[in-house]
């Protein structure tokens, strides 16, 4: 029974944690298919909802703000107001890295260039793997899945690297005034979005390990 | 509504209070209830004043508007508005000596036993003005009950602790009930169920003052006034009474006094601070929702309070 309100705000802000990754998770799976069958109106859903997504975040800062200001949580308790603040700033990130996908869809329009990369859908798979695992880990407190889910992001970064080769190599070869030279780049900024919420769940895992142990690390220093 | 200088008067003799009824604030003496003091006048003090408050969005229980009290010519309270929010927690916070546990023996006319205390302005309760002489203070005690700093169970056993308030009230039902349902609102019933005949002084402090609480419930009281109540106790039983206080605000209004300001964050809803000037006469500085005077203090004198810049 003891501290019932203070265990109530906890599982409140956890539940919130949890709607907000699975907005973003959601957010980047549209902004992939609307990228892959170019379906302008799922492109716009994506980038129209990211105004939601921030609300969300700002919504739950502040309940841990409240909690923190009423509720006075010392040791695990504090060591998980504090990484949830900062989850939430992952969080929002990658709903804006979703929304720059999105975007991408858009500025690509009817091009089908950029379809050509199949690597690019396995990265999402695995960017949105680490994502959902990052938040499991945290709310489960489990250290050793957090490292587990850190490890791929090395995975990720191949893939990432594969693309840049692979781009490069495409506009090499390429005439100077080719009109694929705008959907390569767009492609590479794809895949560097993608990239990037890799690193943020990475920083979602660091959370859980600090949550855990005590101890503020850096797990996993990307190569990008 | 008393007007200054007639609202010094005390109250009426005791009524006696019929078996299972709820006593009558209106004795057949009391004058005509006056209207009730629009918002006008409330911005009046309000600026007068200069205290900051928030408009509530809730059922009101108590509605304070210009009480002032004084303990003879001095003066040791000073025009305090706002409303008292109904089945919430209001917590009462500032430095000693600025009037908080004098403004919360104003509910249920603690200070009439006090022979040089006077109280100005209204506190209204279900249309009524508590200063008002007509208003029986032996029946408002027994809905606006109180619980003290230092635990004082009776030298009896848990049960006649318990069965006491009713029993004085004439209760005519099923006494073994009434105790059993009040010890478990209090989350004391699974710790004494099978000592109900021991002595109530047996129990630890903590457990003392959950009794004190079942006590108070055991009247049927419609706001509860606490005074303190867990600044005798070690923390687990100090976050046993805290985590008690928020269950029965499911039923009951309360009001805490606390100079633990951690205590008013954790417990309370809504929370008013206090402050007294150097001639150590007490005002409200601020009241607002609780989660607000705690993040975001709209006067400065309550920032430095809760941040421990004060004095």
């Amino acid at each position: 029974m003891p501290r019932t309100l203070l265990t109530e705000s906890q599982t409140h802000a956890e539940d919130g944690v949890r709607l907000l990754s699975s907005r973003v998770d959601k957010a980047i799976t549209d902004a992939m298919e609307a990228l892959r069958t170019r379906d302008m109106r799922l492109a716009r859903a994506v980038v129209e909802g990211d105004a939601e997504v921030n609300e969300q975040r700002y919504a739950l800062e502040e309940e841990v703000l409240q909690m923190m200001a009423t509720q006075a949580p010392v040791a695990s308790d504090l060591r998980e107001s504090v990484s949830i603040l900062s989850i939430v700033s992952d969080l929002e990130r990658i709903g804006d890295h979703a929304e720059g996908i999105a975007r991408i869809a858009q500025f690509l329009g009817d091009d089908p260039v950029a379809l050509t990369e199949p690597d690019l859908w396995v990265m999402a798979q695995r960017v949105q793997r680490m994502l959902r695992e990052s938040i499991e880990s945290f709310l489960e407190r489990d250290e050793s899945a957090a490292r587990a889910t850190c490890d791929l992001d090395d995975e990720v970064d191949e893939i990432y690297d594969r693309i840049h080769r692979h781009v490069i190599q495409q506009l090499a070869g390429l005439p100077h005034d080719a009109r694929e030279f705008d959907a390569y780049t767009h492609l590479l900024w794809a895949s560097h979005n993608l990239e990037r919420i890799g690193d943020r769940a990475t920083n979602i895992c660091e959370r859980a390990i600090f949550l855990v142990t005590g101890r503020l690390e850096e797990i996993n220093v990307s190569r990008y | 509504m008393a007007e200054p200088g007639t609202s010094g008067q005390k109250a009426g003799g005791v009524v006696t209070i019929a078996p299972d009824e709820r006593p009558d604030l209106e004795t057949p003496r009391d004058e005509p209830a006056a209207e009730r003091r629009g918002s006008d006048l409330f911005e009046e003090i309000e600026d007068a004043r200069g205290a900051v408050r928030h408009e509530l969005d809730a059922e009101i229980a108590l509605e304070l508007r210009g009480l002032s009290v004084f303990y003879g010519s001095f003066m040791a309270l000073d025009s305090v508005s706002f409303d008292v929010p109904k089945q919430e927690v209001t917590a009462l916070i500032g430095p000693s000596g600025c009037g908080k546990s004098t403004l919360l023996r104003c509910f249920n006319r603690m200070n009439d036993l006090i022979p040089t205390a006077r109280m100005e302005g209204s506190i209204m309760f279900e249309g009524r003005n508590l200063l008002d002489a007509g208003i029986d203070s032996v029946g408002i005690r027994r809905r606006i009950g109180m619980v003290f700093q230092k635990p004082n169970p009776f030298p009896k056993s848990i049960f006649a602790n318990v069965a006491f308030g009713p029993k004085i009230n004439g209760y005519k039902g099923d006494m073994p009930a009434l105790v059993e349902e009040s010890l478990r609102r209090a989350a004391l019933w699974d710790e004494v169920k099978d000592d109900l005949d021991k002595s109530a002084l047996a129990l630890s402090g903590g457990q003392q003052q959950r009794l004190c609480i079942a006590r108070a419930i055991a009247v049927q009281p419609e706001i509860i006034l606490m005074d303190e109540p867990a600044s005798a106790l070690d923390p687990v039983a100090t976050l046993k009474i805290e985590d008690l206080m928020r269950e029965l605000a499911e039923d009951y209004t309360i009001i805490v006094v606390t100079h633990n300001m951690q205590q008013a964050a954790r417990v309370s809803s809504y929370t008013a601070f206090l402050l007294a000037g150097e001639e150590r006469t007490g005002r409200l500085v601020e009241f607002g929702p609780t989660q607000e005077i705690f993040t975001n203090p709209t006067d400065r004198r309550t920032e430095d309070y809760i941040t421990g810049r004060y004095g």
